[in-house]
This record gives C-alpha cells, structure tokens and sequence, in this order.
C-alpha cells in the first residue's frame, strides 16, 4: 500500500528570516486527483508550491515521488541534476506569469516543441503536428503558431505555457493561480481541459489558487493555508460547504458566490 | 442500506458573533433496499441538512451514518470519493457545471468517472437524455443556458445515468411541470424496483405520495 501514493510531503517547513513561509505543512497525492490549495495572498501557499516542486530549499521536511520505476525519490536528498531531470519528465510546473513559464523569444510552436525535443521527439513534422493539435486545445489560432509569444495577449500566453506543461503528459502538474489572468470564457475551457486529462491520462494536479469557485469544480480535496499553517484540509464540498475553522468560515464567506 | 444513528448536526459560526445553531439532535432510521423514505417537515427542520450529512458534504457533529458498510464519519476524504463515485448519488436542486461543456459530455461524466468506455457511455446518455425530453438540439450546448426545468432534468440524467444502490434526492421535481414529473418519478420508481435505497424531499404532495415507501419527519424525532 505504501507503494501507491504518487507524491507525499512531510513536514515541510520554509522559513525567510525571521518570518515564516510555510510550516509544518504536510500533503499527499494519488494518480488522478486534483488538490486545490487556499488560501488569500501572503497565506503560503506559492512558498509551499515551489517548496515541494523543488524550485525553494526547505529547512524542514521530506518531500517523496514515486517515480516512473517506482522508485521512491527524495527531493531533499538527491542532487541538482538529478531533480532538473524529474522536473522535466514527471512534473511540470505552471506559473502565475506566463513570462516566467515561457521561452519569450522563441515561436509559440518552438516553445511547445521545445519540450517535446527535450524527451526524445525528433521528427520535424510530427513535433508541429502535435504543437498545432495543442494550440488548437488551448483555443490559440494555429496561423499563430511561429510568432512569439510577446505578440501575445496574458491570457494567450497563459494557455500557450499550459499547452507547452502538459504537451508531454507529466504525472503531475504543479499550477499556481493558472487561470488568474484569463478571462471567464478561456479559464472555462482550461479547466475543462483540465478534467479531461485528469480522468483520461491519470495526471495528478496540485492547484494553488485563491479563486474557490475554480477549486470547487477542479479539486478533490482542498487543504486552507493562513500565515504559513495549514488550518483546514479535506474532502473539497466538505471544506467549502461546512468549513470548521474560523478563518475558513471566513474566507468562504466573504466570496460572492461559488 | 442507509443507516443513521443519534446523529446530531448543530452549525459553529465563528464570524457571527460565534452563534451556534442547531439543526437537530438524535435522528435515528434505517432505509432497506427498495425503499423510497420522503424527509418531511417544515423549512429549516433541516432536511436538505440531513442529505448533506449523508452524502458527506456537511461534518457530522455527533452520531453515524452508515452506508452498505460505509461509516461516513470515519471516512477518509478518498474513501468518501469512492463510495460517490460507485454507490452514492445525489441529486441537488443546483446545477454545478464548468462553463461551456456540451450537456451530453456533463451527463455522461459519472459513468466515465467509474471507467466506463465512452462509446457506451455516450449512448446511455443519448437514450436518458430522450427519456428526459431534453431536445436533441441542446445536446451539445452548455446547460447553463438552458431554462430552470431542463436544467434540472440535465441534473437528474446525471444522478440516474448510473445505478447508484444508493440514491439522495433534493427536491427532484421542484421546477418540473407535469408531464416531466411524471417522468422523473417514474424514473425514480423504477430506481427503487431496481433495489436502490432512496431518500428524498419532494415538497410537492403529490410528487410524494406516488413514490414513498415511507415518510420521516424531521420535527417528530
């Protein structure tokens, strides 16, 4: 049973100084789940993210995946390379700022084709084949597909850095307020998207947002974060309909309506 | 079969001035298979409440419920997913939906969320979707633009799309007229021949009357 987990966090601490970024912080996740994490801003729960992703140091904690051999991985415990490499191939990392997530200077089919290259796709034609298939998912016109993305809107670049994420099937996407700057009708379609690869392929997702109508119809299961802690976590209907916690009580409640 | 036992349920509002509300206290029945049990009482006596607790959408604040073999109280978020997913539907008065997902696909997604392989996944869906009255052309639109009663119905393709053994009903008929609430209680009648274990509200006399086995008022417990 032990065997069956795909990613598990322990105990993760991060701290700045004096000032704490998460603590204490423990979280796991199967094939085919969806895990929201809440919280309002300056909460944690970027400083968790990039923390388990492997993108912060932590001060504290273990932070296991049971890789594609089913081997289990300590982040803490192997070196640079080693962790760029499962960057690459079982994760993948879907940032706030398309900018930080996106090759600014290079087409948009480069910057899809790119991370199909880097896991051993050679065939030109097969490579933009797939590039326009994903332009199209992401509703980006394929006309589009060699001008950079600094000819693009935020929100076309936003989809352009989830087609470019999830073009080589990772086990698990790690997304920070991924449909913070897409309008209403495009954030729709992502999360749709979304689902889908969720159930088809089995990818697993953990999903930082502050936006509790997006987690409501995305997560599973959602953990609340204030000032560095954990607070609140479980079934997502649970948390959200009957939250137990005075500051989720709180966060629940100020929303329009979810 | 669904069993509730002493199950207590009162409402802890931290940010309004800690106010403690509670819903009710001891609740205690049983629901065998092939039973239909209407929840009665008057608003706020917590009826859509129990539905919540059952389903696990609400923390239970004292007693059990026990579902086949199932204790909600002390299940993990996962096996609460699995026993919706396989054995527990829920029908609410609301259609929850991502924005722009055609009808058929939000219809079908239970049974593909179980493995079933599309094909036949999309052909159950065309023939509830028929059984429904829901028509043809709307199939591949969003439900979020379509009227209140074939919203509803879209939520009762969903709920009845799977044979779920056990099955909670929140006011199935509410916004229905006549011909389509016949519809979904016959539906619902043949669930209950079908051996499901059924607990609804149905606020419609009628409605109720046609498809209970029984009837549990909240306010007498």
């Amino acid at each position: 049973m032990m065997q069956d987990f795909l990613f598990k966090a322990s105990n993760i601490s991060k701290y700045y100084g004096q000032n704490v970024g998460c603590k204490n912080v423990s979280l796991d996740i199967n094939s085919g789940e969806v895990l929201g994490i809440v919280g309002e801003s300056g909460s944690g729960k970027s400083t968790l993210l990039n923390c388990i992703y492997g993108n912060l140091k932590v001060d504290e904690g273990d932070i296991l995946l049971n890789d594609k051999s089913k081997t289990i991985l300590n982040f803490t415990k192997i070196d640079e390379p080693k962790l760029r490499l499962i960057q690459r191939s079982d994760l993948a990392f879907v940032h706030q700022n398309p900018r930080d997530g996106l090759r600014m200077n290079i087409s948009a089919g480069g910057n899809i084709g790119e991370r199909l290259m880097a896991i051993g796709h050679r065939n030109y034609g097969e490579i933009r084949e797939i590039a326009s298939s994903w332009l199209e998912k992401v509703e980006i016109d394929v006309s589009r597909i060699d001008d950079k993305p600094s000819t693009f809107s935020g929100g076309m670049q936003q989809r352009l850095q989830i087609a470019r994420n999830l073009v080589t099937k990772p086990r698990l996407i790690f997304m920070d307020e991924p449909t913070g700057g897409l309008d209403v009708s495009v954030q729709a379609k992502i999360l749709d998207l979304l689902r889908n690869l969720v159930r088809e392929l089995g990818i697993a997702a953990i999903i930082v947002t502050h936006d509790l109508a997006v987690v409501r119809l995305l997560a599973d299961r959602i953990i609340v974060m204030q000032n560095g802690n954990v607070i609140e976590a479980g079934l997502c209907d649970q948390v959200l309909d009957d939250p137990q916690h005075k500051y989720s009580q709180l966060l629940v409640s100020s929303v329009l309506q979810v | 079969m669904i069993q509730i036992k002493n199950l207590n349920k009162s409402f802890e509002l931290y940010n309004q001035n800690n106010t403690n509300i509670n819903v009710f206290k001891n609740i205690n029945f049983k629901v065998d298979k092939g039973e239909v049990v209407a929840l009665t009482g008057n608003s706020g006596t917590g009826k859509s409440t129990l539905l919540k607790l059952i389903y696990g959408s609400y923390v239970i604040s004292k007693g059990d419920v026990l579902i086949a073999d199932v204790n909600v109280r002390k299940s993990s978020p996962r096996d609460i997913l699995k026993l919706r997913k396989n054995k527990l539907g829920y029908v609410s008065q609301f259609l929850r939906v991502v924005p722009r997902v055609p009808t058929i696909e939000v219809v079908i997604e239970p049974l593909l969320d179980i493995g079933c392989e599309k094909k036949i996944a999309l052909k159950k869906g065309q023939e509830i979707l028929e059984i429904l009255k829901i028509p043809k052309n709307l199939w591949n639109l969003s439900p979020l633009t379509f009227s209140g009663g074939e919203q509803q119905r879209v939520n009762i393709a969903r709920g009845f799309i799977h044979n779920y053994p056990y099955l909670l009903l929140d006011e199935p008929t509410a916004s229905l007229d006549h011909n389509n609430k016949n519809i979904v209680l016959h539906l619902i009648e043949k669930a209950k021949l079908n051996g499901s274990a059924i607990i609804g509200i149905f606020h419609d006399e009628i409605a109720r009357n046609k498809v209970a086995t029984r009837e549990v008022n909240l306010e007498n417990l």
